[in-house]
């Protein structure tokens, strides 16, 4: 693959040679195909939503339904959990102790949770108005894409628990970093997945 | 909408979008420039503490061009500064933008030799999601048109 030098961020197995650099790449390029495979699922489900924004059958539809406000919220929490994420990495990557990376994985899981909560609300908003899926293709499409979003951010959120309790267990040996690592190309991925959706959802609807 | 506030808005878009290619560009160059001190194997405290720098500064200009870019995306709708396809095409060609400066600055995928597989893995996927998106519009928005 490439050189045996490893490049990415976060990843410092000077100290320790237990992993090999070229598994430990071979492991991250792995991940990536993952993702891809992942854009090309949420593409189409945005594909879907495109053909279905005119399909309102009666129901509410994007301009009563989206507020922006709470699209904006969400979307600076997200952006800075990757922030907060891309710190933690960093002290993972430069701290002798674990402190700054357990504190910085924390924050971000609080930002993850208080996402959803957000769009949880947001939700629940929406079914009260009697914006239901069943209700119009629009509303079939919507909730198949925005969800799963917020399906693969509880993921995330899932994982940073999993990964604290492993700090804990094994301390961050070469495994736990890669995996580490791993998670935040996982948490990266998902905010530039919230960008198309706030752009081709949110604004998109309300431009109308 | 006024044309005045439609003549700020375009000027404002206009430096965003530099700021952003100059912000790009200059993390490709700094990138390409700081790559001997990670080859070496052992790093004295000072290389150390230089490539944490480098490294939150990655993190940093990634995070204040992002905030931009959503921000201007969103003034665009809620104040609009542009209607129609013209407000839509400005917050697509946002999106991208910020979608580039994401896969830089947080991703970690630049033009370095090292990244290059990731690249070319990230550049076929989004030829395969360009025409399956294709298709699938062209076939739906067309049977849509012959329902109507």
């Amino acid at each position: 693959m490439s050189g045996p030098q490893l490049k990415h961020i976060g990843l410092n197995l000077r100290s320790s040679d237990e992993l090999e650099p070229g598994e430990a790449e071979l492991g991250l390029y792995g991940f990536w195909i993952f993702l891809m495979s992942d854009a090309v699922l949420f593409a189409l489900l945005f594909a879907m939503y495109g053909t279905q924004l005119a399909a309102t059958a009666g129901a509410p539809g994007p301009q009563a339904e989206f507020k922006l406000g709470s699209a904006f919220v969400e979307t600076l929490i997200l952006l800075t959990s990757s922030l907060t994420f891309g710190l933690s990495a960093i002290a993972m990557k430069y701290d002798r102790t674990r402190a700054g990376l357990i504190v910085w994985l924390c924050v971000t899981l609080v930002l993850g949770l208080t996402f959803l909560g957000f769009e949880v609300s947001d939700f629940a908003t929406m079914f009260r108005d009697g914006a239901t899926p069943d209700r119009s293709g629009f509303l079939s499409a919507f909730f198949a894409l925005v969800p799963t979003h917020g399906l693969h951010v509880t993921a995330g959120c899932i994982w940073i628990v999993v990964m604290l309790a492993q700090i804990a267990v094994y301390g961050t040996d070469a495994r736990v970093k890669l995996d580490l690592l791993k998670l935040g190309l996982f948490w990266h991925f998902l905010d530039i997945i919230w960008i198309a959706i706030f752009s081709v959802v949110y604004l998109q609807g309300k431009l109308g | 909408m006024t044309t005045r506030g439609q003549y700020k808005g375009v000027i404002l878009l206009k430096a965003i979008a530099a700021a952003a290619l100059f912000g790009v560009a200059r993390a490709s160059t700094g990138a390409a420039k700081r790559e001997p001190e990670h080859g070496a194997g052992a790093c004295t405290g000072d290389d150390e503490r230089h490539s944490k720098r480098s490294d939150l500064v990655t993190y940093g200009v990634g995070y204040v061009l992002a905030l931009l870019l959503t921000g201007a995306a969103f003034a665009v709708v809620m104040w609009g500064w542009a209607t129609g396809a013209t407000a839509l095409t400005i917050v697509f060609g946002l999106a991208l933008i910020q979608a580039v400066v994401h896969f830089r600055c947080f991703l970690h995928i630049d033009l370095r030799r090292s990244h290059r597989d990731d690249l070319q893995l990230i550049l076929f996927s989004t030829l395969i999601v360009c025409l399956m998106v294709g298709g699938t519009l062209v076939v739906l928005l067309n049977l849509r048109m012959r329902m109507m």
